[in-house]
């Protein structure tokens, strides 16, 4: 077995605000392996976003890191000092988000931004980092780079600032790249041309992804491997045809039958009852119990770890504790 | 489901301009909506499709007047909208009604769950107070709120009983149209599985017509009986829900459906991307509008703008490779 690139461990991350702790992340565990296409996936508020900004140390103010690790190439970046998450942070883990619009600053040029990221990663000249920078630009399929360039960010569309948004991600040769909802914004057919490119830098580049969003289907479009998140805890982790076909956890069945079906007609579309409790990190029952058709007594004295629930497939829910464990 | 025409939009066209440049010196014409037919029978779903800026919301506010329209008629149950004054304008607006994509922002944050509801009633009717209160508790009851959330404020729902209290309001005077602008757009998935329940049931019970805008395919396809799919400005292609979703015949829509990911990992293997982006509605492209991006564009495409014309008796598509001579 090969050493994870990425391996976070029983991560906990609250908010500290004037009207009391809200433990946000409630021990989340996963491993990212070189070469992976990684999709963390859940609802509003499960998490997903704060897990991408913490391996990177961004957690935002009031909110504190306060139990887990984070193994980057086994290294716990949470030990780092702020120069050395610094040199990381853009580096060696590049990041992009929702809004390509918010991303980049409205008076420099593309060139100009570009440019610099380059070389305060990479350092060279100016002149070489402009020739780099055309290559990036042209690597994630932008016409006459050259032209662009010169452009600031309101001159171009959504889908093409968003593929500068992963060119300077890419120019520091990054080894992970963490996309938090890259085409959330963008229209269902620019979306279609990110994901090919993104899919395409995975295979022709092998850049390691991970993918975070809330859409299943662009999940299951792109991913390997997908964890699933609820109310701050990984509720299933496996191989995303598994994952598919043979959901576990009560939650990620309620999850995939919800979805309408753009390619098949849904006699019925079956909702999850009831609502994601506000603030999880304080209960001490399996989270998704209140909606579980299927919970038990068990269910509502402690919360469940990970069982195996097949081949590299773990799952989150009592009814996969296996019998030698639970009688 | 009866045969009985409630909404006909002929030759509708809104125009809006835009200034820009220094001192909005320059003036262009954005033209948002670019003819649009459209009818609509009592009792159906129609689902209205189509990327962002390709004037969807633009059209749904034009049927319902809230932006007047450049040109074109907007019939209403046999009445044309656009020939009406302010009063009788307002005795129709009882009869559609309108659900927008963020609940939040459609409810007066000072005004109570109550209040909010109520305020059609209020401004509309004459009904004494706790005549209204009674109504507003059967209407909450009809969404799945209760008593508990009269006295609730806006920012004490979650999206999901927002979007639910939108909707009581909609169905006050009890209207026969409602036009729902990605009612379930701001919403999680399991969530928006239950509104969209709610959706169904409840235009059985209230015997409902929906003008169902979104971009969203999956929950178009989902809840209507008919679609139309718009692309700058026009509709492209027109036909029932199935048949469209089944066989596409426009490829603006062939394309669109390719597009869209679907929650199944086989189906990743064949897929056909669309280059380039929509070009700008003020600067529409001569001919045909999607010939630009079109794969199987020809020489008439580029000089001849494609009239929708019928294919079937049910199905309409505005394409020169799909005319008969």
């Amino acid at each position: 077995m090969t050493e994870p690139l990425l391996q976070i461990e029983d991560l906990h991350v609250s908010f500290f605000t004037p009207t009391g702790e809200v433990r946000a992340i409630n021990g989340v565990s996963l491993e990212v392996y070189a070469g992976e296409f990684f999709g963390l996936v859940g609802e509003t508020g499960c998490g997903k976003t704060v897990t991408g900004l913490a391996v990177l140390g961004l957690v935002p103010k009031p909110g504190r890191i306060t139990r887990g690790r984070i193994l980057w190439k086994g290294r716990d970046l949470l030990r780092l000092s702020s120069r050395e998450m610094r040199r990381i942070r853009g580096g060696d883990i590049a990041m992009i988000f929702q809004n390509p619009v918010t991303s980049l600053n409205p008076v420099f040029t593309i060139g100009s931004q570009l440019v610099r990221v380059i070389r305060l990663h990479q350092g060279g000249s100016k002149r070489q980092a402009e020739k780099r920078a055309c290559e990036l630009l042209e690597a994630v399929g932008l016409p006459e780079p050259e032209r662009l360039l010169q452009s600031y960010p309101h001159e171009l569309s959504g889908g093409m600032l968003q593929r500068v948004m992963i060119a300077m991600a890419l120019s520091s040769r990054p080894s992970l790249l963490i996309a938090d909802e890259p085409t959330t914004a963008l229209d269902v057919t620019i979306q279609a041309q990110i994901l090919a490119l993104l899919r395409d830098l995975q295979s022709r580049f092998g850049v390691t992804t991970l993918l975070i969003t809330h859409d299943l289907g662009v999940i299951a479009e792109t991913c390997n491997r997908i964890a699933v998140l609820y109310a701050g805890q990984m509720v299933e982790v496996g191989p995303t045809t598994e994952i598919f076909h043979r959901p576990c956890h009560p939650y990620t069945q309620g999850l995939i039958q919800a979805v309408p079906r753009p390619d098949q007609d849904v006699e019925h579309l079956a909702a999850i009852p009831g609502t994601v409790p506000s603030n999880p990190g304080f209960l001490s029952h399996c989270l998704f119990a209140p909606r579980c058709s299927y919970a038990w007594d068990r269910c509502w004295e402690t919360q469940p770890v990970q069982f195996p629930a097949g081949e590299a497939h773990r799952v989150a829910c009592f009814r996969h504790a296996s019998p030698e464990v639970h009688p | 489901m009866s045969e009985q025409l409630l909404l006909e939009v002929r030759g509708l066209k809104h125009y809006f301009e835009q200034k820009r440049g220094w001192l909005a010196r320059h003036k262009r014409v954005v033209r948002a909506v670019d003819g649009v037919d459209l009818t609509m029978q009592t009792g159906e779903v129609l689902g209205l499709v189509g990327e962002s800026g390709c004037g969807k919301t633009t059209l749904g506010r034009c049927v319902l007047r809230l932006v007047e329209p450049t040109a074109g008629e907007v019939i209403f149950n046999g009445q044309n909208l656009l020939t009406l004054d302010a009063t009788a304008m307002r005795r129709v607006r009882r009869e559609m009604q309108v659900v927008f994509q963020d609940p939040l922002s459609s409810i007066d944050p000072r005004f109570s769950v109550e209040e909010a509801v109520a305020e059609p009633l209020r401004t509309h009717t004459s009904l004494s107070r706790p005549e209204r209160r009674e109504r507003v508790l059967t209407l909450l009851e009809d969404v799945g709120l209760g008593v508990q959330h009269l006295d609730r404020y806006p920012h004490e729902l979650s999206g999901g009983q927002c979007q639910r209290v939108a909707l009581a309001r909609a169905l006050a005077l009890h209207p026969r149209l409602l036009v729902l602008d990605e009612p379930t757009s701001a919403l999680d998935v399991s969530v928006q599985a239950q509104i969209i329940n709610l959706l169904t049931g409840l235009k059985e019970r209230y015997r409902l017509t929906y003008l169902f805008i979104s971009h969203d395919l999956g929950v178009v396809r989902y809840i209507s009986d008919r679609i139309a799919v718009m692309y700058l400005g026009k509709i492209v292609e027109a036909g029932p829900a199935r048949a469209v979703f089944e066989s596409p015949l426009h490829p603006y829509t062939q394309a669109l459906l390719a597009s869209v990911p679907v929650p199944e990992p086989k189906a990743r293997e064949w897929r056909f991307i669309l280059e380039g982006a929509v070009p700008s509605p003020a600067n529409p492209p001569p001919g045909c509008r999607f010939h630009t991006r079109c794969p199987s564009a020809q020489t008439t495409c580029r000089e001849r703008e494609p009239a929708l014309h019928p294919v079937s008796p049910d199905r309409q598509v505005a394409c020169h490779l799909l005319e008969k001579e």
